[in-house]
């Protein structure tokens, strides 16, 4: 019986040895005889997102013959961990998102680049992307001195509605309502009022509403500029938070926190169970492909406080190289043509992966919808993404919270304990009041870290 | 020793017709229905898993109950097994890659090691075996973070290339292993003091017989079955352990069968394909469920006899 | 009396106990590097503040030990997975009611008990990802098939503990059932039969018989099930996907020291843990005079 056991083992073994041994791949070395050096490139991506990566990394491939190109990518969730947990041996290239920048360029651990781009090179993109990746170690000061990180794309967070939809309920109600306004923003009492017209017993005006959002756009922040004092039980915070809250206790037109729980705003937007979503020009592509209904979106709707303007959050994610990295020369080609290349951004919008970030290729041929069509045309008002990131006097954007935090214990713990106010049981002023002290002492351990 | 079967047939020596008063007749149905209801509770969710992986994704997310799909998709498993982006294949590998290590290596390390404690003479014996009981008392957790980052340095140091790193990262699952479980240890010491009688060590070693040789071929046969048991035990543990592979195998390559479950999971997990889910979980099941059916005698055995050590 | 011979005998005995020594190595060198140099490292670390990023140590003394005791996540961890044990009693009731009917019946028990037991071989994972999908609020089976509309694996504090307890029950039967089973064996048939000899009747004799000579059993039980419990991961993991009411004590270790890589107050937190488990092994240990080997 034993040396059955045994016997089945070893031949599970063999064949188990046999099968793995041909799947390995040789791993890559400074530079073989013929001259290629061979970098690795690791990031993120659905699976989707991980095939048109492999299609830009082999155009570059076909424009860069002597450099070999190993493309890596994990699910979004685990790629930092992953990344923090490799130490000192980091890719070649790498995803440095904003949420854990200031964290990495503090390290030392990226490369200083500024001295491997031009300024024409800096110029042709979006001064917002380029500013961000900059960090002064010695003053610990987010947008100034050596610049760690090329961009990949700047993506402002936008307000998306379903217009198939809408005009549909708009008919079947009778209503006099139009479209919303591609240019000008809404104020938030005309917002509630437009969704609460809508009401319909299968659909939501919104799936949720961003936290971020309602507060840049009342012309509130979570802190002052140096990020030391908490400044969350300022009216106009309070005001935001209280706004969000009562889209679903007063007006009824956004899920419960449970509802949304159990399936977020996103999936119910593709299932057509609300009218309003929040999209990224990442989603694009799935906009396009796994849905039937025309889209568009619409500027973020602006608070009643004094100096407020509509605002909406704007994430990236750069291209960091290591700093020990052997290959840095084949690592910047890399990150470059990533960055600046006219081509992979034309790509990139085709592709519907994102807004392109070189101004030139984002003013002209994306505007103007080259190679573009029926689905792929959509979101119409590409001009709002534009001036979500350029700032104009009525819309703005702004980098997320996260990013000027070096550790996110903060905005975490923030983000997990808001259900008393969501729930009805405590409103804004009570919810915030009490937990100022909380939030202020994670500012504290923030900023110890930079002493 | 005491397999299924005897476990189950009571050892009464009354009579089976026995008088039962009319309330406990009655209690015995009560009972009877009850243990057939809980019964049946207990094999619904692997009926629902596996009726969930043939539905449609709308069937499998609709808001009505649907116990079995109008048209069943008996392709879906091919699908999960194919797909490259799980490498569902390639992790089970992974896992017998590890199992067939660890279990060779460690069931020699551990049997050895018994054999000394039980049938030679020893110094310190009692205190060495209670030194080596205190690794049964350390939970994993307070053991993981240190382990974790002398993987990473030795990562650093080795200079090891993370970018293809097979089969590097599974070692920090096999190595432990090859010590020997000290659970398998304990367990033979008292199999092996049963089984194999004294006097035929003493007549082996009057014999010139060296100890290594009365240990292969003297206490291992004798100790087969106990061992086999222990065996079963350990293969089905390592197959389902996933709290240690899901630290250690971050890239696709190296995963085994319940993190590639799990990513499976977390993919799909937002309503988007269930059937998927639910295949992949039936398909990392049923090897086990197989295991077990073959060799539930060996199961009972390990089982209950860790339970009644008096 | 015999002193001529002890030298010969020493020789051969020594000999003896290096070869012993020399087979017990292999799981001595593990235990050296995996349980007490690791342990050691661990509770070293407990006083640093190591930062995977910056790649710095500092010694911090007892910081970690306070951060964590105020930290109320932590507070929230040590609540959830203490109330998340507070199935047990009904697993082991159940799994010894269970027991007791199956000894009685010899027939078709084989395979009543294979099905009770199938969950003790199906992995952490693929239970809780079938049990998640069961508790679904919109497309779960208890929803659908009961009637219910609780939003079970969501923010309320107590519907993501109960439905934990019933797949915790679920999980746990079988291997109950088989221990109690082996228990039952070695119960001898005569206590019974002079019991009903002197009048008394089934239910009496579970009582007055059958669960007093199960005492050792269920203490085994209840001991494993606690440092089982204790070490609960897979359910706040996969069934709960990082809910708070479902955050136990080793995700909260998880989540600060592999994916916040805070290593230090993550190594206080395994610490506290590794010392309560500790405790209730020695309790259990001594009891159950494993010693005597």
């Amino acid at each position: 019986m034993g040396k059955k056991i045994i016997f089945a083992l070893m031949t599970t073994a063999i064949f188990a040895l046999a099968g793995c041994a041909s799947s390995t791949t040789i791993s890559g070395s400074d530079t073989n005889s013929e001259g290629t050096t061979s970098i690795e490139f690791f990031g993120w991506g659905s699976a989707e997102e991980q095939e048109n990566f492999q299609t830009l990394v082999n155009s570059f491939m076909d424009e860069n013959p002597n450099i070999q190109v190993i493309y890596n990518a994990t699910s979004s969730d685990s790629y930092m961990t992953t990344l923090k947990n490799r130490g000192s041996s980091l890719p070649d290239v790498f995803y440095m998102p904003d949420y854990e920048f200031m964290q990495w360029a503090d390290s030392g651990k990226l490369y200083d680049m500024s001295n491997d781009v031009t300024q024409d090179e800096l110029d042709s993109v979006w001064s917002l992307s380029t500013d961000m990746y900059r960090y002064d170690r010695s003053t610990s000061t987010l947008g100034t001195g050596p610049l760690f990180a090329l961009p990949k794309d700047l993506g402002p967070y936008l307000l998306v509605y379903n217009k198939t939809l809408l005009q549909q309920i708009i008919a079947s109600k009778s209503l006099s309502l139009e479209l919303p306004s591609p240019t000008v923003p809404m104020t938030w009492d005309a917002f509630r009022d437009y969704l609460k017209a809508l009401k319909t017993p299968e659909v939501f005006g919104i799936g949720s509403y961003e936290m971020m959002h309602a507060v840049y756009s009342n012309n509130a922040d979570y802190w002052d500029e140096t990020i030391t004092t908490q400044t969350i039980t300022n009216p106009n915070f309070i005001q935001a938070f209280q706004f969000i809250a009562d889209l679903h206790l007063v007006d009824g037109v956004m899920p419960s926190p449970s509802q949304q729980n159990s399936m977020n705003a996103y999936q119910r937007f593709l299932n057509s169970g609300s009218l309003f979503a929040w999209m990224g020009a990442w989603d694009m592509k799935a906009f396009w492909n796994t849905v039937a209904f025309d889209f568009d979106v619409i500027p973020t709707p602006v608070g009643p406080a004094a100096g407020a303007k509509s605002t909406s959050w704007v994430g990236s994610v750069g291209y960091a190289v290591a700093n020990n990295s052997a290959k840095k020369a084949a690592a910047m080609a890399l990150a470059k043509y990533l960055a600046f290349n006219e081509e992979s951004a034309t790509l990139n919008y085709q592709l519907g992966q994102a807004m392109p970030n070189v101004i030139s290729i984002a003013e002209g041929p994306w505007l103007d919808q080259d190679g573009l069509s029926d689905r792929s045309l959509m979101p119409a008002n590409k001009q709002l993404f534009i001036d979500t990131v350029k700032q104009t006097t009525l819309i703005g954007g702004k980098n997320r919270a996260r990013y000027y935090l070096y550790d996110n214990t903060a905005i975490d713990d923030l983000e997990d304990s808001l259900e008393p106010l969501f729930a009805g049981t405590q409103t804004a002023q009570q919810f915030l009041t009490a937990y100022a002290s909380s939030f202020q002492n994670d500012l504290d351990e923030n900023r110890s870290y930079l002493n | 020793m005491c397999n299924m079967e005897t476990t189950f047939k009571s050892n009464r020596k009354v009579k089976p017709g026995i008088r039962r008063t009319k309330s406990e007749q009655w209690m015995f149905w009560v009972a009877t229905v009850f243990v057939i209801l809980g019964a049946l509770t207990m094999i619904f969710p692997y009926f629902w898993m596996f009726s969930t992986s043939l539905k449609t994704i709308g069937e499998a997310n609709s808001i009505s109950l649907i116990l079995w799909p109008t048209s069943p998709n008996w392709g879906v498993f091919l699908d999960v097994l194919t797909d490259s982006s799980i490498s569902f294949v390639r992790s089970i590998g992974n896992t017998m890659f590890v199992e067939v290590i660890v279990i060779l290596i460690g069931t020699f390390s551990s049997t050895l090691a018994a054999f000394a404690f039980a049938k030679m003479k020893m110094r310190y014996r009692k205190t060495i075996l209670i030194i080596l009981m205190t690794s049964m008392m350390v939970p994993y957790a307070a053991v993981m973070l240190p382990q974790y980052r002398a993987y990473l340095s030795l990562t650093n140091i080795l200079q090891i290339d993370m970018g293809n790193p097979w089969p590097w990262p599974l070692v920090p699952l096999i190595l432990p292993g090859l010590f020997g479980n000290i659970g398998m240890t304990f367990f033979l010491i008292t199999a092996m003091k049963n089984s194999v009688p004294d006097s035929l060590v003493e007549s082996a070693k009057i014999d010139g017989a060296g100890y290594f040789r009365i240990y292969w071929q003297i206490a291992l046969p004798l100790t087969k079955p106990a061992i086999a048991a222990q065996v079963i035990f350990w293969f089905v543990g390592i197959w389902n352990d996933f709290f240690a592979p899901s630290i250690y195998l971050t890239n696709k390559a190296v995963w085994t069968l319940q993190v590639a479950l799990t990513s499976l999971n977390s993919s799909y997990g937002t309503g988007t394909n269930i059937p998927w889910i639910m295949a992949g979980s039936f398909l990392a099941s049923i090897p086990m469920i197989i295991v077990f059916l073959v060799f539930r005698n060996m199961f009972v055995q390990s089982v209950s006899l860790s339970g009644i050590k008096e | 009396m015999a002193v001529v011979t002890k030298p010969r005998h020493s020789k051969l005995t020594r000999h003896e106990e290096r070869v012993a020594l020399l087979f017990i190595i292999i799981p001595i060198i593990g235990f050296l590097i995996f349980t007490l140099a690791s342990f050691s490292y661990g509770f070293y670390q407990s006083f640093t503040d190591f930062n995977p990023v910056r790649e710095t140590t500092t010694w911090v003394w007892f910081e970690n030990y306070t951060d964590l005791l105020s930290d109320a996540n932590f507070r929230d961890a040590v609540g959830n997975t203490i109330i998340l044990m507070a199935a047990m009693p009904i697993g082991i009731s159940l799994g010894l009611l269970l027991a007791v009917y199956l000894k009685n019946l010899a027939k078709g028990s084989l395979l009543l008990s294979l099905f009770y037991y199938l969950p003790a071989i199906t992995s952490a994972v693929a239970v809780n990802i079938i049990w998640r999908y069961i508790f679904n609020a919109e497309y779960g089976f208890i929803n659908q098939f009961f009637g219910l509309n609780i939003d079970w694996i969501g923010i309320d504090y107590w519907f993501i503990k109960i439905a934990l307890w019933i797949k915790g029950v679920w999980s746990a039967v079988g291997v109950t059932m088989i221990l109690y089973l082996a228990g039952l064996n070695n119960i001898p048939q005569e206590y019974y039969e002079a019991s009903s000899l002197d009048g008394a009747g089934k239910f009496q004799q579970l009582l007055h018989i059958t669960i007093p000579l199960l005492n050792p059993t269920t203490f085994y039980l209840v001991v494993t099930a606690i440092i089982g419990g204790l070490q609960s991961f897979a359910e706040a993991q996969i069934f709960a996907n990082g809910q708070k009411g479902a955050r136990t004590i080793v995700w909260y270790i998880w989540n600060k020291g592999i994916y916040q890589g805070k290593y230090g107050l993550a190594s206080a937190a395994s610490f506290l843990l590794a010392a309560v488990i500790i405790i209730v092994t020695i309790i259990q240990l001594r009891r159950s005079k494993m010693l005597n080997v």
